[in-house]
């Protein structure tokens, strides 16, 4: 374990240093394999146990931390999550011109998030989750664009350190209430809060959390921010960043809230769902595509969050696995969106069309990939999202109902933005279409074989996270 | 013990040293000094001195003028030498004989003691503030600092009388007598408490008593600022140790209320001031405040709990470490405009280590994991809040503040580039290059592994 995270630091040191001709080929070379070794991983995976791969050294114990690494079904998913958004982000930049230190931060980015998906302790964790805002900053403020786009990334980065605030002031709450000398997950989970303090201190790890994700009072943020991205960061934004608040909410929110109210639970979900009309709403009417993918991302989070809020097991099985699904279909997405970019200079929907017909091969395989984000059956979106909307009408019917909106809606701005872009007649800005290079076509083919894969065979991600859904749902059972 | 003594002789041999006109040997002179007190200390033999009347060398004194023995070489390493041996030895001198007043308020067991080693801190410290001759600015900082410097000392001075009026005596023996005999305390003494107080306040720059601090950081020379951000918060630090620790220990309830509101106060301010600051060195001031402000809290802690003292001593170093780290750098970009924000404009591309340097250093500041201002705040937050919420909350508001004005100035470093109205040059020696490397490895070492480097240096000392 300690190499799994350990070396991506190492390559990021390195990245800065070599020199520019090289740095491109060495990147995309290492981050394939580091894909393919965590790929093996997977084999060595004991579904058996609990938590694989520990490794667990005693500093900074004075405050409770300790290095106390591992993974789990879920750890280890991320894990593959993140290094398919690195081999992605990557394959995406291999046309772009990007300097030294660009190829740095997203390795030191890949560091902060494996820490983060492997931390076994809420010290360690913190320390990751912040870390992990420094080299993503650092992206987006050299490599982003746009109007107002400085404005943006600071707003961005002191909404999400106000929010990693929050997270501190939770744990410092947990470490007084309880009296901890430890903030290691084995010990922490037999304890529980009791009244007051556990619920403020769900309430400051959902708002800490939430920023991430985002849920829908604290998503301000995240339209203007990928907006103004480069397309590498909003994939690693909305790829895998997202991902971290998502993971926070099973691996350190869920286990502590066996004595939440249901008040407070239906609160949550009602907001976790208005998000996901709100987002779905909103990208209705956009015409910039990156905003339409970024309000779908909303949507799709928010449903994400509210089956994790539903605290059930079919809930948590289905936001796993749609937490895998999402991170491959938005790369996919924001992908399409940047070739496109590229090719044709806009970003508009009132500007483009008929890319069909200059290029067949990318609009059939962007055809799958948005069929996989509104989950049609045989895609990778479509189980995921099953078992969250039937997870959320279990809780409630009319929930789910409202819920179940969300794929009528999604369905309407995802076709919308394909017609307009890809169908029709060819509009001028199409019509000097350059032709998109074959390794964008492969990798795109990739992701495409993955929508039908997954979509098929879903069975042994939710195999692999099965053990800690049915623990996790077994705690809140207890007091339901 | 015997460090004071060195520091104070090698400040009377820089002066002398300034008659010599042929070479400027006052810098090496008084690095040699300091480098000489530091082994003093390293050996760690009793030199027979028993003033334990008016200074005691216990521990805490001890890792503190080691801390500040180490920052004060490096500052005056990195001072710039004018080309007057004269002008360099009145300086150095100068500065020697502020800091052995510093080393003074390391373990004072005397209230005269206190005074004294405030004094001669200060002293020379407003003719340093004064000591650009071309800069305006410069000379407006020193006489600001003066007058109310000597405001602040005239309640000291009038404060520690009415102490003694209460106590009959000055040292913290027979502060501690009185207080075992129970008698119950005249009004008069709450009164001389509250000025001392309000005095060391005022040194520590601490609101509403910190209206003088960004004004003279801004005018000083940026060596001199760094000494006064670093060892000059140390010594004000320290004094308020011993004082709300020692002579004023009794009385914790009558003045609890008013740190813990003087604390919020100077959080509050530091955070709204600090950000629409576009002068680098006032934006230092404001975060100055706020440090001083954890300072205050970390201080708190130490009296209530027994196995948290090292929580002051932690946050003194890191804050002293990445204090040094930016003024150094900052007093080697020679900037027209007084280091407004603008001057720091590209500097990743001009000079990469300065500007890693810089970048970790108000990282360390703003408390950003894996540097040592996190533990540092970690530490702080988690022991005041069973203490008091109302500082908790407000000490996350100014962290959060703060984070505001410490990113527009890394926004500056790493990504803006220079325009041509504020060019500004950074001259990089091999003394700026080695004291940013010290630094960095300190910072992050005190980061990643806190437990064991900081046993490691106690166990030094």
């Amino acid at each position: 374990m300690e190499l799994i995270i350990s070396i991506p630091l190492l390559v990021s040191l390195v990245a800065f240093w070599i020199p520019k001709k090289l740095v491109k080929e060495m990147s995309l070379a290492f981050s394939l394999t580091f894909f393919v070794f965590s790929c093996f991983l997977l084999l060595k995976f004991d579904v058996s146990r609990d938590f694989n791969f520990i490794y667990y050294q005693e500093i900074l114990l004075e405050m409770g931390g300790s290095l106390f690494l591992g993974a789990d079904g879920l750890g280890l998913l991320m894990i593959l999550l993140t290094n398919f958004v690195v081999l992605y982000v990557n394959l995406m930049s291999w046309n772009k011109d990007y300097k030294n230190n660009f190829y740095g931060w997203v390795f030191f980015m890949q560091f902060a998030l494996i820490g983060v998906f492997t931390s076994l302790n809420a010290f360690l964790f913190y320390i990751f989750w912040e870390l992990a805002l420094i080299p993503i900053y650092f992206i987006l403020f050299q490599y982003g664009h746009g109007e107002n786009a400085r404005k943006t990334f600071v707003r961005f980065f002191v909404y999400t350190f106000v929010g990693s605030l929050f997270i501190l002031a939770a744990l410092i709450l947990m470490k007084t209430a309880l009296s901890l000398e430890t903030f290691n997950l084995k010990t922490l989970t037999p304890l529980s809060l009791q009244g007051r303090d556990a619920v403020i201190f769900a309430i400051l790890l959902f708002i800490g959390l939430g920023v991430k994700i985002p849920i829908f009072p604290l998503h301000a943020w995240q339209a203007e921010t990928y907006r103004n991205a480069p397309a590498e960061g909003t994939i690693l934004l909305s790829g895998i960043m997202l991902k971290m608040g998502l993971y926070g909410l099973i691996r350190w929110f869920i286990p502590f809230q066996e004595s939440m109210s249901s008040g407070l639970e239906t609160f949550l979900l009602i907001l976790a769902l208005i998000g996901v009309l709100y987002g779905a709403v909103i990208a209705l009417r956009r015409n910039d595509m990156k905003l339409i993918a970024a309000f779908s991302s909303l949507s799709h989070v928010g449903l994400i969050a509210a089956g994790i809020f539903t605290f059930k097991y079919i809930g948590l099985q289905g936001a796993t696995l749609q937490m895998v699904v999402h991170g491959i279909n938005i790369v996919g997405l924001f992908y399409i969106i940047d070739l496109i970019e590229r090719s044709t200079g806009s970003r508009q929907l009132t500007e483009l069309g008929g890319i069909a017909s200059k290029s067949p091969a990318f609009a059939a395989m962007a055809l799958i990939i948005i069929l996989g984000s509104i989950a049609v059956p045989l895609t990778n979106g479509f189980p995921g999202e099953m078992l969250l909307l039937f997870s959320i009408f279990l809780y409630n019917p009319i929930l789910g109902i409202l819920a179940g909106l969300t794929i009528i809606l999604g369905a309407a701005y995802m076709l919308r933005l394909y017609q307009r872009v890809f169908m029709g007649e060819v509009s001028e800005k199409v019509s000097a279409f350059k032709p998109i290079d074959t390794i964008h076509l492969v990798a795109l083919g990739v992701i495409c074989i993955l929508v039908f894969a997954i979509g098929l065979c879903p069975q042994w991600i939710l195999d692999m996270t099965s053990i800690n859904s049915q623990y996790l749902a077994n705690l809140l059972e207890i007091k339901n | 013990m015997i460090a004071i003594i060195i520091v104070f002789v090698t400040g009377l041999l820089v002066m002398l040293s300034g008659l010599w006109k042929q070479r400027d040997i006052s810098k090496p002179i008084s690095l040699l000094g300091l480098g000489l007190a530091f082994v003093s200390i390293l050996l760690k033999k009793e030199f027979a001195l028993d003033f334990s009347q008016f200074y005691v060398w216990n521990p805490l004194a001890i890792m503190m003028t080691a801390l500040s023995l180490f920052i004060a070489f490096f500052l005056i390493l990195n001072y710039d030498a004018t080309s007057k041996p004269e002008n360099n030895s009145s300086v150095l001198s100068m500065l020697l004989f502020s800091f052995s007043g510093a080393l003074l308020l390391f373990g004072y067991t005397h209230l005269l003691t206190l005074f004294l080693g405030l004094e001669i801190l200060s002293i020379p410290l407003y003719v340093l503030a004064a000591s650009d001759k071309n800069n305006r600015l410069s000379l407006e900082a020193g006489l600001k600092y003066f007058i109310l410097g000597s405001f602040g000392s005239a309640f000291l001075l009038f404060g520690i009388a009415l102490l003694y009026g209460t106590y009959g005596g000055f040292g913290i023996e027979r502060v501690i007598q009185v207080q075992q005999m129970g008698i119950a305390l005249p009004p008069y003494y709450y009164v001389g408490m509250l000025m001392v107080l309000v005095a060391i306040f005022f040194k520590m720059a601490l609101a509403p008593f910190h209206f003088w601090s960004p004004d003279v950081y801004e005018g000083s020379p940026t060596i001199i600022t760094g000494y006064m951000s670093t060892i000059v918060k140390i010594a004000a630090s320290i004094a308020m140790y011993y004082l709300l620790n020692g002579f004023f220990a009794a009385s914790a309830k009558s003045w609890l209320p008013i740190v813990i509101i003087i604390s919020c106060l100077s959080f509050l301010i530091s955070g709204l001031m600090g950000i629409v600051q576009h002068n680098v060195k006032r934006l230092l001031a404001y975060s100055s405040i706020s440090h001083a402000s954890f300072i205050l809290l970390a201080i708190l802690i130490a009296l209530v709990e027994e196995k948290s003292k090292s929580t002051v001593t932690f946050y003194l170093y890191t804050y002293a470490i990445s204090g040094l780290l930016v003024f150094t750098i900052l007093n080697a970009i020679k900037s027209k405009d007084n280091l407004e924000l603008d001057s720091l404009n590209g500097l990743v591309s001009h000079h990469k280590l300065a500007a890693i340097g810089l970048t970790i250093g108000l990282l360390s500041m703003a408390g950003i994991p894996l540097t040592g201002g996190f533990i540092a705040k970690w530490n702080v937050l988690s022991r005041i809040y069973p203490l008091n919420l109302f500082s908790f909350v407000m000490a996350l508001l100014a962290s959060a503040l703060g984070i505001v004005y410490y990113l527009k100035t890394i926004n500056r470093v790493c990504f803006y580039t220079q325009k041509d109205k504020t060019t500004s040059e950074l001259n990089s020696s091999w003394t700026l290059n080695l004291t940013i490397v010290i630094c960095i490895i300190l910072i992050l070492v005190l980061g990643i592994l806190p437990g064991e480097s900081f046993e490691m240096i106690l166990g030094l000392f």
